[in-house]
């Protein structure tokens, strides 16, 4: 471990941040820095992985803080265990590659300055997150990230659709995040401590659970469906998309939504066997279904950010069912070793994405696009590769632990779970290779497009090709990965590959595979026969993504502006109407107090 | 009848005046003498409850009493000088013109 890493791993970004005023005075140190503070970041946070891989117990340094002597004392410190490690390496290291990738996608951007200080705090806060070793730090660095992702969604303030989905995102997060709080006020109450320790040391201690506590993860679990946008809070990421491309990387590779499964996983180590049926449940059928409705979502999709973004809802599904999956063998590590898939496939997808957007001047609608493979070799092929890892194509690693996925839900025997997820397996190569089809191949669609100059230069062409190997790579390293999160899969034995689930993968590959390459490529049926009649109907329903955002809009907007309407009727206006009222109003409360009192 | 009594029928009288007049009176400046009323009703209790039974005063509650009649001031002085602004803007000092400020 490099020195004072656990702790310089997030303070370092986070005072970067602060100095990125003065380092503006300059504008190629303005540019250099961050990027070079994003790579120190990732060294240290490199450098702590052999101290937690020869397993407990853990560094888990910690200072006295919130002190007011004899009544409360809080502790707080940094833990360093293989999760918290692991996704230190993810946040930073996926972070500093995207760092790079923007000095070439927003140079000459208005508000550069403030674009590099959120980018920092960002990744400072998330790796703030996942080392805290207590809820209320954790809490704090939650809200600290929810905030970054507001102000960089809404980064081109002067956009409309960009100011609305900051809000919106910030918002809806929010309702999640009030049942968080709540939880983290419950776990005080029974345990007069945020410190995981205490709280494992806690449940430990009582042979049955306490009411209290049992609730406790479900209102955990409603914080991350909030933060990860699962079902039905998942409406503020696809808006989210209004954002400049490399911060939609970094919320859905490496920040913000990985904040809810880092969790839900750190909750679930902390319950152990003390966590209730009812909410692996509940982790299972959120997850499965989200994941299966946002791949439906995700094959009408039009703008080629949507359809990331839906595909990260899924994925982030896919996770969730891992954690619920594997509780009963041990599976933690399943759904750590999706999101590190994830986190490579879909930085990679997003940054290859805004090649293209880059250079169509901001053009996001797939149906104009088509025939840009010749213009961006490197883009395409790393394209293909990420859409093929994303679909879980052998050998690339989204096969490996997707396959793991499957494996698991067959030993459990959750049976009803398991073609849900094959489905939406099927589903996810379908909208990827759709997806490649409208971007690259074909013809040009549009005129603008034909006019339009591709360019692609070394310095987004680097992140790409680094993160398309590590998608060749990391698929292998299941057997190491397992040992270092120091998870035996079952029965003592590490690792192992199944051929039912493997056979069930290249189902899920041949179903969503051959459909998507007929219409597309072979056009018979071509896709426009989608559009017409019942098909015309499903495509419509999809397309509007089950008409959750209408329905919210309807009810909690509109229904909530015109109850406001209504009341606003009852103020005329007039000072002696509203004083008379008052005075009546005080009378009848006297009058009332009198009697009853 | 006692200090205590006369202290706060005195004051309870001086809020009901004010309120009167507030709920009944439509130019600006008499509304902002109302709010002064007021005030003063209310610095009228509290400096009564802060009288002991003994016939000490408690200080710490005079000390907030002599600031609250500052703070009555400066209201005062912010509530005239908004009927002035309204005044030079509307030509009168009826209060029911100001029904235009609400959204």
């Amino acid at each position: 471990m490099l020195p004072y890493a656990p702790f310089l791993v997030w303070l370092l970004p986070l005072v970067a941040s602060a100095l990125m005023p003065l380092a503006a005075l300059h504008p190629k140190v303005r540019d250099l820095f961050p990027v070079v503070v994003g790579f120190v970041t990732a060294a240290f946070a490199l450098s702590m992985i052999p101290d937690v891989s020869a397993g407990p117990p853990y560094p888990n340094p910690q200072i006295s803080w919130l002190l007011v002597p004899g009544l409360i004392e809080v502790k707080v410190g940094v833990l360093l265990d293989p999760l918290s490690v692991f996704m230190c390496n993810i946040v930073a290291g996926i972070g500093s590659l995207i760092l790079l990738y923007s000095l070439a996608y927003m140079a000459g951007e208005e508000g550069i300055t403030r674009y590099w200080f959120f980018m920092l705090l960002f990744i400072g806060s998330m790796i703030g997150l996942v080392v805290a070793d207590n809820f209320l730090w954790l809490y704090i660095f939650w809200e600290m990230v929810g905030l970054c992702s507001y102000a960089l969604i809404g980064f081109w303030y002067k956009k409309p659709e960009a100011r609305k989905a900051g809000v919106k995102a910030f918002i809806v997060t929010r309702i999640g995040d009030v049942f968080f709080l709540a939880g983290i006020i419950l776990i005080f109450l029974n345990t007069g401590s945020f410190a995981f320790s205490d709280l494992k040391g806690t449940l430990e201690a009582f042979k049955v659970l306490p009411c209290a506590l049992s609730t406790v993860p479900f209102l955990l679990l409603l914080g991350a469906i909030g933060k990860s946008a699962q079902l039905p809070l998942h409406v503020w990421l696809p808006d989210a998309m209004e954002g400049p491309t490399t911060v939609s990387a970094l919320i859905h590779a490496a920040t913000m939504v990985k904040a809810g499964v880092y969790l839900m996983a750190r909750t679930h180590l902390i319950y152990m066997e003390a966590a209730p049926e009812a909410w692996l449940t509940a982790l299972i059928w959120v997850g499965a279904i989200t994941a299966f409705l946002t791949a439906t979502m995700g094959l009408t999709a039009v703008d080629i950010k949507r359809v990331l973004a839906y595909s990260t809802i899924s994925q982030i599904g896919y996770m969730m069912m891992a954690l619920g999956l594997g509780a009963s063998a041990g599976f933690v590590f399943i759904s750590q070793f999706h999101l590190m898939s994830h986190a490579i496939f879909k930085a990679l997808l997003f940054l290859a994405a805004g090649v293209i957007i880059h250079s169509l001047a901001g053009l996001r609608d797939m149906r104009k696009m088509g025939g840009l493979w010749r213009d961006a070799p490197v883009t395409f092929y790393t394209m293909v590769v990420g859409v093929l890892a994303l679909g879980g194509v052998p050998p690339f690693n989204g096969f490996w632990s997707k396959d793991l996925i499957f494996a698991a839900a067959l030993e459990t025997g959750n049976y009803a779970a398991l073609f849900l997820a094959v489905v939406t397996a099927a589903l996810t190569l379908a909208y990827g290779l759709r997806m490649i089809y409208l971007t690259f191949l074909g013809e040009k669609r549009s005129e603008e497009v034909k006019k339009m100059h591709i360019h692609e230069p070394w310095v987004m062409r680097v992140p790409l090709l680094i993160l398309a190997t590590l998608c060749f790579i990391t698929g292998f390293t299941g057997e190491n990965f397992a040992g270092f999160m120091g998870v035996l899969t079952h029965n003592g034995e590490v690792f192992h590959v199944e051929p039912l689930s493997v056979s069930l993968s290249i189902v899920a590959l041949l179903v969503g595979g051959i459909p998507a390459y007929l219409v597309y490529w072979k056009r018979s049926p071509p896709p426009e026969n989608f559009a017409r009649g019942g098909w015309g109907a499903l495509q419509r329903l999809l397309s509007e993504g089950y008409y959750f955002d209408k329905f919210y809009y309807a009810v909690f907007v509109d229904g909530l502006k015109a109850a406001v309407q209504g009341f606003r009727k009852t103020h005329p206006g007039i000072l002696n109407f509203n004083i008379s009222l008052i005075l009546g109003g005080l009378l009848l409360l006297a009058f009332l107090l009198l009697m009853l009192g | 009848m006692d200090v205590a009594s006369i202290g706060l029928t005195g004051g309870m009288l001086l809020i009901v005046l004010g309120l009167y007049c507030l709920a009944t009176k439509r130019n600006m400046i008499r509304l902002v003498l109302a709010a002064e009323i007021m005030t003063n009703g209310a610095i009228v209790l509290l400096v009564t409850f802060a009288a002991t039974p003994l016939g000490m005063v408690n200080p710490a509650i005079v000390a907030i009493a002599i600031l609250a009649i500052g703070i009555g001031g400066c209201v005062a002085a912010i509530g005239l000088a908004i009927a002035l602004q309204a005044f030079r803007h509307y030509k009168t000092l009826d209060v029911r013109e100001l029904k235009r400020l609400r959204w």
